[in-house]
């Protein structure tokens, strides 16, 4: 039986060398490819998310009052600044409530939904009978457009409020935008 | 066999694939956690809307059954779509309930959303003030018989004949005479019409129409005359198809011939104060002479100068022909009212505040002050301090009664006459016919009834409101006479200060079709029952137990007693068929 020598080798040649490097170079090629389609992809759906979500929590906020108003305010005073509706303003009168949820008679809160560049504000005032909670809270930073329509021209004699509301977030190459449209009957009315 | 010698090398590929696949897998992780949270977020949002709207079908749903039984009080689980809804129902008081719901989805053991809504419900009811037991109009107060006691107050547009009553009485003065009718311009007459000359034109009629139901004080005609005519009779007729009928009794005056002079004047005639004639019906007033060619009348008139009415000529009792020219109308003044008003007799009043207060009181024994002008045989002196009573305006107007008539059309109708001899009930609807109710059979009523024509109890038969009217009151509404005799009953709902009202608009016993019957003729019975009739006449015997009554003229006889409530101040009807629960505005909430 012929016996082999093995022998122990000192370094790379330079062909395994460039090999070694051109293989790891498609593997870093591949991986950039993969991270930055992912990114693309991660970002796509945070904006979805995002814009969807916002429109959707802010039509549900606006349903919430809009449902419990007894009237649409032509306007009011909240903290010396004069909110009156109209095609991007909304201002409701809600009967108060007490702790118990029952309605406090002749007493009522007041609500504006108004808009701030692309931010949507909810301003919210009680009446110191009122279980509510006064303030103001930002319902969405992507606003891209919010109109309210009204089913009658003189605004506090309106039945219903049309809210057509659409958010927009910057991706490349175009915006992503969302829109929601809803009527809503004031119950209270 | 060769046997290899290789030294293994040392492979990294593996390694680098593991650590690949495991960024890889990291990175879809965050990925389908992101997309996963966002379809949660958007499911919870359908489902918070979804729940929302199975608490609104709740509350739609208890309003239904509220209105099917009106002690429904609530359901808990009831599927619905993907998910169930939970119903509570509580009082708040007689007239109102608060109706909370709750929306699962997708039930209550689990649910992803929940969502409370509350409202409250109420009976719609519109309210009418019954501020006197008794009110009547210009047509006053008559009570006669042992025994006959009101038990409250009287306010009477006209006189009061008293027996026992517990509370105050006041008889109130019509207003001023006034001219309700004319026929007066121009001046000078353009036009005239010659009567009292020949048989067939012996006697002059024009037709008219009262704004007012006031009793009369008297005519004025602009008229001269020829000769020496003899005094004519003034009379009142009905109408009988455009042309003068039959003659209203008592209603007669006398057109003085020497009052009347060769040229145009105004000739008061005057007339007596009953009976009292309804507003807004044809009469004629008729100038019945004799005929004589020399001696002879001229009335002033001119062509369709009076809107109410027209001139014929003719003979009374025979034919009536057309003017010539055709259209003229004569010249006359009809004065209402301006009579004082009277008490007489009986005893009044229980503690000192009770008062008498009219004109001229005669023959009272009075608890309290005697405020009058003129009086004698009273048990104290007139104060003459106070002012005569004004009028009170009756409770109902025009335009209740036609709500009521509106809403019993929410019904379908019922042609023909009705005879109910077992249970029924009606309601909302109009009947075009008359009704009776006999063999001590119930009519319950469910809604309002509107029957155009008699309504006839007998037999200890009775009538009923519907457990729905809750609180309020319930009203059947004729247009013609009621006639409750046998011991009718009458129950409310149930609740306390519910009670049927009757309401008749009928003017009898004072027109043609009355066959002299009353507009309400109660005969004895017991209950609860409102009685109204505004245009005609009441009549009460034997010893009947009522609420409240409010008629144009009203009698008492046969000891009847009539027992005020004093929830009648503001009594309740209901508004809309069945006093039915409905949203109460400015209710909603959403709890959470």
């Amino acid at each position: 039986m012929k016996r082999l020598n093995a022998y122990v080798q000192q370094g790379f040649t330079i062909v395994e060398t460039v090999i070694t490097i051109s293989i790891f170079m498609v593997i870093l090629l591949a991986f950039f490819n993969l991270y930055s389609h992912y990114n693309n992809v991660f970002n796509s759906q945070q904006a979805i998310s995002k814009v969807a979500g916002s429109a959707t929590l802010a039509m549900s906020d606006m349903q919430n009052y809009i449902l419990q108003a007894d009237q649409v305010a032509s306007s009011h005073t909240f903290s010396s600044t004069v909110y009156t509706s109209g095609a991007n303003t909304l201002v409701l009168e809600l009967p108060a409530i007490n702790s118990s949820g029952d309605i406090v008679t002749e007493k009522f809160d007041y609500v504006a939904f108004y808009t701030s560049g692309a931010k949507l504000y909810r301003l919210l005032s009680t009446d110191a009978a009122s279980n509510r909670s006064p303030g103001l809270k930002q319902l969405s930073d992507s606003l891209s457009s919010l109109v309210f329509t009204y089913d009658n021209a003189t605004i506090n004699q309106s039945d219903k409020v049309d809210i057509d509301i659409q958010t927009q977030a910057q991706l490349k190459p175009q915006p992503m935008q969302y829109r929601l449209k809803q009527q809503i009957y004031l119950r209270n009315k | 066999m060769q046997q290899s010698n290789l030294k293994p090398q040392k492979g990294q590929i593996i390694i680098i694939a593991i650590v690949f696949f495991a960024i890889l897998l990291g990175m879809s992780a965050t990925l389908m956690g992101y997309i996963s949270l966002y379809v949660k977020s958007g499911r919870q949002e359908v489902s918070r809307s979804q729940a929302l709207h199975l608490a609104e079908a709740g509350i739609d749903k208890a309003m239904y059954q509220l209105n099917q039984n009106g002690g429904y009080s609530g359901e808990s689980n009831t599927s619905l779509g993907n998910g169930t809804f939970t119903i509570s129902v509580t009082d708040i008081d007689s007239a109102t309930k608060k109706i909370t719901a709750t929306g699962y989805i997708p039930n209550a053991t689990a649910p992803i959303a929940t969502r409370t809504v509350s409202v409250h419900a109420s009976l719609s009811s519109h309210v009418i003030a019954f501020h006197y037991g008794v009110q009547t109009g210009n047509g006053g107060f008559f009570m006669s018989g042992s025994g006959t006691t009101i038990n409250g107050s009287v306010y009477a547009n006209g006189n009061i004949q008293a027996q026992v009553i517990t509370g105050s009485a006041v008889a109130a003065n019509l207003p001023t005479a006034t001219a309700d009718q004319a026929n007066d311009s121009p001046t000078t007459p353009p036009n005239s019409v010659i009567f009292a000359n020949a048989s067939a034109t012996e006697d002059f009629a024009q037709s008219f129409q009262m704004s007012q139901s006031y009793s009369f004080n008297n005519i004025k005609f602009y008229i001269k005359k020829t000769g020496n005519p003899s005094n004519a009779t003034v009379r009142i007729l009905y109408d009988n198809n455009g042309a003068p009928g039959s003659a209203v009794s008592g209603l007669t005056g006398t057109l003085t011939a020497s009052q009347v002079i060769a040229s145009y004047g105004w000739v008061t005639v005057t007339l007596p104060t009953a009976p009292i004639l309804t507003a807004g019906e044809t009469y004629w007033l008729v100038i019945d002479a004799s005929s004589n060619s020399s001696n002879y009348y001229t009335l002033a008139a001119n062509a369709n100068g009076y809107a109410n009415g027209v001139g014929k000529i003719g003979k009374n009792g025979g034919t009536w022909n057309n003017t010539t020219p055709s259209g003229l109308d004569g010249y006359f003044q009809l004065y209402l009212g301006g009579q004082t008003s009277s008490i007489s007799g009986g005893t009044i009043g229980t503690t000192s505040s009770d008062v008498a207060w009219a004109h001229t009181i005669n023959n009272a024994n009075v608890t309290g002050p005697i405020y009058c002008q003129t009086g004698s045989g009273n048990n104290s002196s007139c104060i003459t301090s106070r002012a005569d009573p004004d009028p009170q305006p009756m409770p109902l107007s025009d335009g209740n009664i036609q709500d009521w008539k509106d809403e019993a059309l929410a019904g379908e109708p019922i042609e023909g006459d009705v005879n109910i001899s077992s249970d029924t009930t009606l309601g909302p609807t109009k009947i075009n016919g008359n009704v009776s109710i006999t063999g001590g059979k119930i009519l319950t009523v469910a809604g309002t009834i509107w029957i155009t024509g008699t309504l006839k109890l007998t037999g200890g038969s009775a009538i009923q409101l519907a457990a729905s009217y809750g609180p309020n009151d319930g009203v059947i509404i004729t247009d013609s006479y009621v006639s409750l005799s046998g011991n009718s009953q009458f129950y409310g709902s149930g609740y306390p200060h519910s009670y049927p009202f009757l309401i008749t608009t009928s003017s009898c016993p004072d027109d043609d079709y009355c066959s002299n019957n009353n507009a309400i003729g109660f005969g004895g019975g017991s209950g609860t029952v409102g009685l109204v009739a505004q245009n005609g006449t009441i009549n009460i015997s034997g010893g009947s137990a009522l609420k409240a009554v409010t008629a144009k003229t009203l009698s008492m006889t046969g000891g009847s007693e009539l027992i005020y409530d004093s929830g009648l101040v503001s009594a309740a009807f209901s508004s809309g068929p069945g006093g039915s629960w409905t949203f109460l505005a400015g209710t909603y909430v959403i709890v959470k």
